[in-house]
């Protein structure tokens, strides 16, 4: 099972993103039909879907209207619950300081906009790291939550 | 869901590697046996009350509804300047769209049966006709060359035995439905 | 069927076209605030993730020109948001030269079309000469670093401006539903907006309700406290201050305390290995591969020259694409959820009636049926033609757009055509909000686009020659919509110098249009209709802006496609006033079925003005065509269907076979869409076989029934464009009907005379004549009338 959360305000890029992802399930050792991947067209869509969601990993947009990505990293890097989420920020090259500012917050990755589905690909498997540990950790913890 | 003939069993016995090999559809135009790249065909139609459209183009047969969507049929045997046979059950309207543009129909005589083909099996038209032929050509197979056809036999097996052709002309669609 | 790419594909197109017109919208909102000296930060933030977005679209989809474009101007923007460069008109110039310039990249991404594109590399050679390197600004006020660890680079720069402008900084704190936090903040954003700018929001640690948000969100404003508190009351808001800062003072800008119901969080990690993670990973940068070739992706790239390309003759030419269009390029429709809710609950009203219905035939079939059970049967049948009409409304209801769509880029090109022309207007829009179908707004787009330039180009002074005419400097251009019964009137209006009647009636009368003799006894309006025929336009001389090959009589010609009608009026010197009057809806129209030969042909009711009988001894031929008098008093040119069309005789001579005599117009079955019950006579099949082939072509068929046995009788339809009437001979009348439109492929467009088809029962298919071109085609020829027919006001 692998579930992500693709925040972005843009559908095109959205639909693009779950392709490349639903079309890689060796990516999270997972057959394909349990790559379940769920969208976010903003900040606060994903704070909405975020509580019961048990996502294995985040992958948030930082230019976004309301709430940025730096923001939502920071949101899940402070709370209990989602500390263990992987999360990889993309955004476009051309700001610096977003991204370091995205890597300082405990990003996983960042991906510099546009993107092949080789360079997502591997920053999955970057901030998944080849032990899975914090996937399998976020997972173990969902279902210790039991049913809600 | 589309009617398509199943995809070809898996090759019978000695494949003395023929390289990759390609799934085409073999028809019958007038009295040749034409073929067309498998992968072009969406469906193969029956025969359906067909509207024709005054002052089109003599090529253009007129329109059919497939499912509530207006296709255009047209007439290979008028665009390929044949001779035209009285119309039998067998006739069929593929249809297709090879410029991702319109579908459209084809009108032909009869559908026969598929074809694995490998590069090397198809003859370039220059060497088989030796000079000037159409563009829409895109090669030749002489079936006898050919390991025989894939299992499968699209509709009944009717006197396909006694016409197999001595050439099957391959036809290249974008070319034909691009005038 | 859509594979994932064309609908990856499909959505790009979709979607850029909407940032595009959205960029344009927020351009004028721009416009406006420089006039007027407040530019609002949000909006060049807005215009800026505007571009963003297509650009990383254009990278994603290979658009080169959109990237490039894209990339181009995210950089002058960037300056521009970061206080880097002003907003001036130069640089409102480019931004509203490259909105058009997207829409001509998607027309031609779309249509797969690689041509050279002068004005493309026109104003990337621009936007690079104006991308001179700006001074980074540095320094200013001590911000909180765990603070600033999330803000963006803008949001950083709007704090700093804020700051530097002595506004004061607040801390509001509010607590969402989490179900309902977009209603909750639209209103606090629209209550707190014209008290300062919000800078940004930091979402608050959940407690153990996960159904809750705490939201804290810095504001900067010049309103004290007090004001903000009270302003902001009713949503319980809580509004703290932070102490002012000034310069580097010794107070920092800094985090807001923790929220009571959250217990205190750690602090960020720092770059390292973090404490707060099990497992470190160290933070990985994912370089990022270029797939493009001009550059795009380095900040100022050297870049490759313009080439100069021949553009091959009968290519579009430069001046045809430099006409270009504001059509948009997306195929969809984005549907409010609640309308396709309603459409599920017919959907399933219907299938309650479909169970009821199967359970009747059950009885009928076994011979149980009562009494009771053929009233329950006439119930089901009008719940069930309820269902049926209230779905096709509602469907209709999906397939509606707001006119804004095109008014929005109108008062784009308003703007962008004047200044060329050296003319100043006021364009002023109301009715935005009407809908119309969306194939309509597309259809309709590049015909007010001319009208528009038209109004300025012809109808509007220069400044110095309206102040001779004691006018206002600004000239207004209004545009007005509003919906009339099932009709969209679209007016366009200036307050020009009008339409010179002398000189069109003298163009009309040196180019044979109307005689001497006919130009005496003619109305103001009929002459003004003059301007509707093919080259009688005004202007002696093209001008640089309408002289672009399109008259209104191209207008008209779509506007008529589109079922509509347009009107003109026009007083000297003071105004010209177009009036497009338009059928809501193009998918499903009300149209009569008629057959010719054994074919059946659809012609919309919306150009049928009579029916009735032909008597074919009153045929008469007049200037080698064929006519009647009509009613006892006009001549009516006929058009005799069969022959037009090369179709065979029909095959028995029972002329009333399915017919119905004719009905006058206002009978209730003409004027209320419903079906009639389906009469079995007219749907028989006909002997043909399944493939009708019929090398016979254009054989003509005598007016007169040969057989002499009887007098055939046929009908006569009579459309009517405007002015001009037209008697479609046919066989017979089959019945008025609701029929849904599909338009033929491109296969088939260059065939005249039809506007789509329609599928009638047992799936054969009628095709919908196109009255328009139908009535061009008939009135084609020498003089365009008949010889008594009078002027025509087209």
């Amino acid at each position: 099972m692998a579930r992500i959360l693709v925040v972005e305000d843009s559908s095109a890029f959205r639909a693009f993103i779950r392709a490349a992802l639903e079309g890689s399930p060796e990516l999270f050792d997972a057959a394909a039909e349990d790559v379940e991947v769920v969208e976010a067209s903003s900040g606060f869509d994903a704070l909405r879907l975020l509580p019961r969601g048990h996502f294995d990993l985040v992958i948030t947009d930082i230019n976004m209207p309301d709430i940025n990505g730096l923001e939502l990293v920071r949101f899940m890097r402070e709370n209990e619950r989602y500390r263990t989420v992987c999360t990889i920020l993309i955004s476009t090259q051309s700001s610096e300081k977003d991204r370091a500012r995205g890597l300082a917050l405990g990003a996983n990755a960042f991906l510099g906009k546009p993107f092949t589905v080789e360079a997502l690909h591997q920053a999955i498997t970057a901030s998944i790291g080849p032990s899975k540990v914090d996937c399998s950790k976020a997972q173990s913890m969902a279902s210790s939550e039991g049913s809600q | 869901m589309p009617m398509m003939p199943a995809a070809g069993a898996a090759k019978r016995g000695k494949n003395h590697d023929r390289g990759p090999l390609t799934k085409y559809l073999a028809f019958r135009l007038a009295d040749d046996i034409y073929g067309a790249p498998l992968s072009l065909i969406r469906e193969i139609l029956e025969r359906k009350p067909l509207t024709p459209v005054p002052r089109a183009h003599p090529s253009i047969m007129g329109i059919i509804s497939n499912r509530g969507q207006l296709i255009t049929v047209i007439d290979l045997r008028r665009r390929l300047h044949l001779a035209e046979r009285p119309e039998t059950n067998k006739a069929r309207i593929l249809t297709t769209n090879p410029m991702g543009i319109e579908l459209l129909g084809l009108y032909v005589d009869e559908v026969l049966q598929t074809y694995d083909l490998a590069d090397n099996e198809i003859e370039p038209t220059t060497t088989a006709f030796g000079g000037e032929v159409a563009g829409y050509i895109s090669g030749i197979v002489r079936p006898a060359s050919v390991e025989g056809p894939s299992a499968n036999r699209v509709g009944k097996r009717v006197a396909a035995a006694k016409q197999v052709a001595r050439v099957i002309i391959l036809l290249d669609l974008k070319i034909i439905l691009a005038t | 069927m859509m594979n994932d790419g064309d609908r990856a594909r499909e959505e790009f197109f979709s979607e850029a076209q909407e940032i595009v017109e959205g960029l344009g919208r927020d351009l004028l909102a721009l416009d406006e605030g420089q006039k007027s000296g407040h530019i609002d930060p949000d909006l060049i933030k807005e215009v800026f993730r505007a571009v963003h977005t297509i650009k990383g679209l254009a990278g994603l989809f290979g658009a080169t020109r959109m990237a490039t474009l894209s990339h181009d101007l995210e950089s002058m923007l960037d300056d521009l948001r970061l206080g880097k460069i002003d907003l001036t008109p130069n640089v409102l110039d480019v931004l509203f030269a490259s909105v058009q310039l997207y829409g001509r990249i998607l027309q031609a991404e779309k249509e797969g079309r690689d041509q050279p594109m002068p004005e493309f590399d026109k104003l990337i050679a621009q936007l690079n000469r104006d991308s001179a390197q700006h001074g980074v600004t540095s320094g200013g006020p001590m911000i909180d670093p765990s603070l600033l660890a999330v803000l963006t680079e803008f949001e950083e720069h709007r704090l700093r401006t804020n700051i530097s402008q002595g506004n004061t900084l607040y801390w509001l704190r509010v607590r969402f539903q989490v179900a309902t936090i977009d209603q909750g903040l639209e209103e606090l954003k629209a209550t707190a907006k014209p008290h300062g700018e919000i800078i940004t929001y930091l979402p608050a640690g959940v407690g153990d309700d996960i159904d809750f948000l705490g939201l804290d969100i810095l504001m900067a404003s010049r309103a004290t406290s007090e004001t903000l508190r009270a302003a902001l009351a009713h949503l319980s808001v809580e509004v703290e201050e932070l102490p002012r800062v000034s310069g580097s003072a010794a107070a920092p800008v800094s985090m807001p305390p923790p929220q009571a119901h959250v217990p205190p969080t750690p602090a960020p990690p720092p770059v390292s290995a973090s404490a707060s993670r099990p497992t470190p990973i160290p933070p990985v940068h994912v370089p990022h591969v270029d797939l493009d070739l001009t550059g795009a992706h380095l900040p100022y790239a050297p870049r490759i020259e313009p080439r100069i390309e021949i553009m091959p003759p009968g290519i579009q030419s430069a001046k045809a694409q430099e006409l270009g269009t504001i059509k948009s390029v997306a195929q969809t429709v984005r549907v409010d959820i609640q309308k396709l809710d309603d459409l599920m609950t017919y959907v399933g009203e219907l299938s309650i009636v479909r169970t009821e219905l199967e359970q009747e035939i059950a009885k009928m079939r076994d011979g149980q049926a009562s009494r009771e059970d053929r009233s329950k049967l006439r119930r089901l049948q009008r719940d069930f033609l309820r269902n049926v009409d209230k779905l096709r409304d509602g469907i209709l209801k999906v397939r509606m757009v707001p006119l804004s769509q095109v008014f929005d880029k109108l008062q784009r090109i308003a703007r962008q055509i004047s200044r060329e022309a050296g003319k100043q207007v006021n364009p002023v829009i109301t009715g935005k909000e009407t809908e119309v179908d969306k194939l309509t707004i597309e259809e309709l787009s590049d015909p007010l686009m001319h009208m528009m330039r038209n109004a300025i180009d012809h109808g509007i002074e220069l400044p110095k020659d309206r102040e001779a005419a004691n006018k206002p400097v600004v000239g207004t251009i209004a545009i007005n919509a509003f919906q009339k019964g099932n009709h969209v009137v679209i007016e366009i209006e200036d307050d020009g110098q009008g339409i010179d009647t002398d000189r069109l009636l003298e163009k009309a009368i040196a180019k044979g249009v109307v005689t001497q003799e006919e130009a005496r006894t003619m109305s103001r309006r009929e002459i003004l209709n003059l301007i509707f025929v093919p080259g009688l336009s005004t202007k002696a001389t093209v001008s640089e802006i309408s002289g672009r090959g399109v008259g209104m009589d191209v207008v008209k010609t779509n506007i008529s496609k589109l079922g509509g009608v347009i009107d003109v009026q026009s007083e000297p010197g003071i105004n010209t006033k177009f009036t497009v009057t338009l059928p809501i809806t193009q998918a499903i129209i009300n149209a009569l079925i008629v057959k010719v030969a054994d074919q059946q042909f659809a012609i919309p009711l919306a150009n049928v003005q009579d029916v009735g009988q032909l008597d074919s001894e009153s045929v008469r031929i007049i200037d080698g065509r064929e006519a009647v008098t009509w009613r006892g008093s006009a001549t009516l040119q006929l058009c005799n269907l069969a022959r037009l069309f090369g179709l065979a005789k029909p095959q028995e001579p029972d002329a009333n076979a399915g017919a119905f005599d004719a009905p006058s117009l206002s009978s209730p079955e003409f004027s209320t869409p419903r079906l009639p019950p389906l009469r079995s006579d007219s749907l028989r099949h006909d002997a043909t076989s399944a493939f009708p082939y019929r090398p016979a072509r254009n054989s003509p068929v005598p007016i007169q029934s040969s057989s002499g046995r009887r007098k055939k009788r046929n009908y006569v339809v009579v459309i009517s464009i405007g002015a001009r009437r037209l008697g479609l001979v046919v066989d017979h009348l089959v019945r008025p009907q609701n029929v849904v439109i599909k338009g033929l492929g491109p296969s088939l467009k260059n065939v005249a005379g039809f506007t789509g088809a329609t599928q009638l029962a047992d799936q054969r298919i009628a095709l919908v004549l196109d009255a328009a071109s139908l009535i061009e085609e008939m009135f084609a020829h020498k003089g365009a009338a008949l010889a008594h027919g009078g002027p025509h006001g087209f």
